[in-house]
């Protein structure tokens, strides 16, 4: 029998993290269409003249080649697929929470290519620096939903449609149920019907009404939209906590720390970069 | 294998060393006993001294033998301008380039979340305090240029806008005899975007 060779080629990627390994490679965590999360390493790519080096950047869209068929693929060819600006400040910091959320939630080796192509666009999103809030709330929710574990933002626990006139608490593994008591005045916790259809529509993206295609966000305006991010974050949090099992997101006490030193406004002194 | 266990041991304890495996581990074991006894007993006492020697520097936090290190307590350097930088071997790179007369302050590291490395674990309050309360004028920053070189600088920048001190940024661009056909993309766009007037000075 011939043997097999585990060549895989040109498939789009990022990376999510590089550290060194030995001398003068670096292994490296990169998300690929339609691999998923894989580890690869390469050898000698911090050697004088290596071409690969400059291309090895987590947020740019390449295309790898590796091959190997155990846990760890040998990484053959690196292209760039296009040069996107670099990403500065909140931005930056932000695409750091969307790779520790899929290096710490994602199985190796299982393809998520929807989730992938909601990466990208999400990257692209930080790069152009559209609305912030809205493109991680997005993508969480994909997330969410990819891994089997959304919240239903239609029905209460028992399979009801939510009703108009009722405040709901959502819970870890349960779902909606009416809130009970002093649990439905804690802060952005007890929710309205209508506030959790808001959250749908946030994190819907494109819909049709009458006829045309329209950001389903885009019914929703100034403080009902921000109400809903607001909403959005606790309710997502609640849940990727839950999957986390306990570990801390780092990205998100970085995020906090880079905010809280933005008190004052000012304007940015550092050149270059 | 049938070794004694203190040969065993020191085995064992060569494999610590970076890029050494089992393999290396004993054939320099073996010959440290074999042809080089003296060479051995000197590297045990060097190793020994440096491990309880070497401490942290209370200004830059670069190794040093004592509280300060011997860039920190010259006074012929320019303490108005300090040089951030991860590692200390990044320190040397720029000492053995030369021109850089003025202090640095050693992160031993960078920010890197998913390794759980945050503002603090590369001592950026130290950093914050000594700029705040010094004469600190000009603040370089010579991390890498890797995406958490780049948020580490972010951060360091955002962290001391309010302060009076100038914070720069080391240019990115084209290596000196680099030619334009060989240079990657994004360096490339680097060096355009960091591009300055042509003085005839």
């Amino acid at each position: 029998m011939m043997p097999v060779k585990h060549l895989v080629s040109q498939e789009p990627a990022y990376l999510l993290h590089i550290w060194p390994y030995g001398e003068s490679g670096v292994m490296m965590d990169a998300f690929s269409h339609r691999c998923g999360r894989i580890r690869l390493i390469a050898k000698g790519v911090k050697r004088k003249g290596n071409t690969f080096a400059p291309l090895l950047r987590p947020f740019q869209p390449l295309l790898l080649s590796w091959q190997g068929k155990g846990g760890l693929k040998n990484l053959t060819q690196v292209d760039s697929v296009m040069q996107l600006p670099g990403l500065t400040g909140d931005y930056l910091f932000s695409a750091f929470y969307l790779n520790e959320l899929l290096q710490h939630l994602l199985q190796e080796q299982e393809p998520f290519p929807d989730l992938f192509i909601q990466y990208a666009e999400t990257l692209s999103q930080l790069t152009e620096r559209l609305p912030l809030e809205v493109a991680l709330r997005r993508f969480e929710w994909r997330l969410l939903c990819e891994l089997g574990f959304a919240p239903d933002l239609t029905r209460d626990h028992d399979g009801y449609w939510l009703r108009q006139n009722a405040i709901y608490c959502w819970h870890v593994g349960l779902g909606f149920q009416v809130a009970s008591g002093p649990e439905a005045t804690v802060q952005d916790r007890g929710l309205t019907a209508q506030q959790v259809h808001d959250i749908l529509h946030l994190v819907a993206g494109r819909q049709v009404l009458e006829n045309e295609i329209v950001e389903a966000s885009a019914q929703l305006e100034g403080l009902r939209l921000s109400a809903a991010l607001k909403h959005a974050k606790v309710l997502f949090r609640q849940a990727i906590d839950s999957l986390l099992q306990g570990r801390v997101l780092k990205s998100r006490e970085l995020i906090v720390k880079f905010r809280a030193l933005d008190t004052v406004p000012k304007t940015p002194k550092v050149s270059g970069g | 294998m049938s070794f004694s266990p203190l040969i065993n041991e020191l085995v064992e304890s060569l494999t610590i060393l970076p890029g050494v495996g089992r393999k290396s581990a004993q054939r320099m074991a073996l010959q440290l006993l074999e042809r080089n006894r003296a060479g051995g007993l000197r590297l045990s006492a060097a190793l020994s001294r440096a491990m309880d020697g070497i401490v942290r520097c209370r200004c830059c936090q670069n190794f040093a033998e004592s509280d300060y290190c011997p860039v920190c307590l010259t006074d012929r350097r320019d303490a108005e301008q300090v040089c951030v930088v991860e590692t200390p071997s990044d320190l040397a790179a720029i000492e053995s380039a030369g021109g850089f007369k003025g202090r640095y302050f050693v992160l031993m590291g960078h920010l890197s979340p998913i390794d759980g490395i945050g503002p603090d674990e590369i001592g950026l309050t130290i950093l914050a305090k000594q700029v705040t309360e010094g004469h600190i004028k000009e603040v370089i920053l010579a991390t890498n240029s890797t995406v958490e070189g780049e948020a580490t600088a972010y951060f360091i920048a955002q962290m001391l806008a309010n302060t009076s001190a100038l914070v720069t940024r080391i240019a990115h661009g084209i290596p000196l005899g680099g030619e334009l056909g060989y240079i990657d993309g994004g360096t490339l766009s680097h060096a355009f975007s960091g591009r300055k007037p042509v003085s005839n000075d």
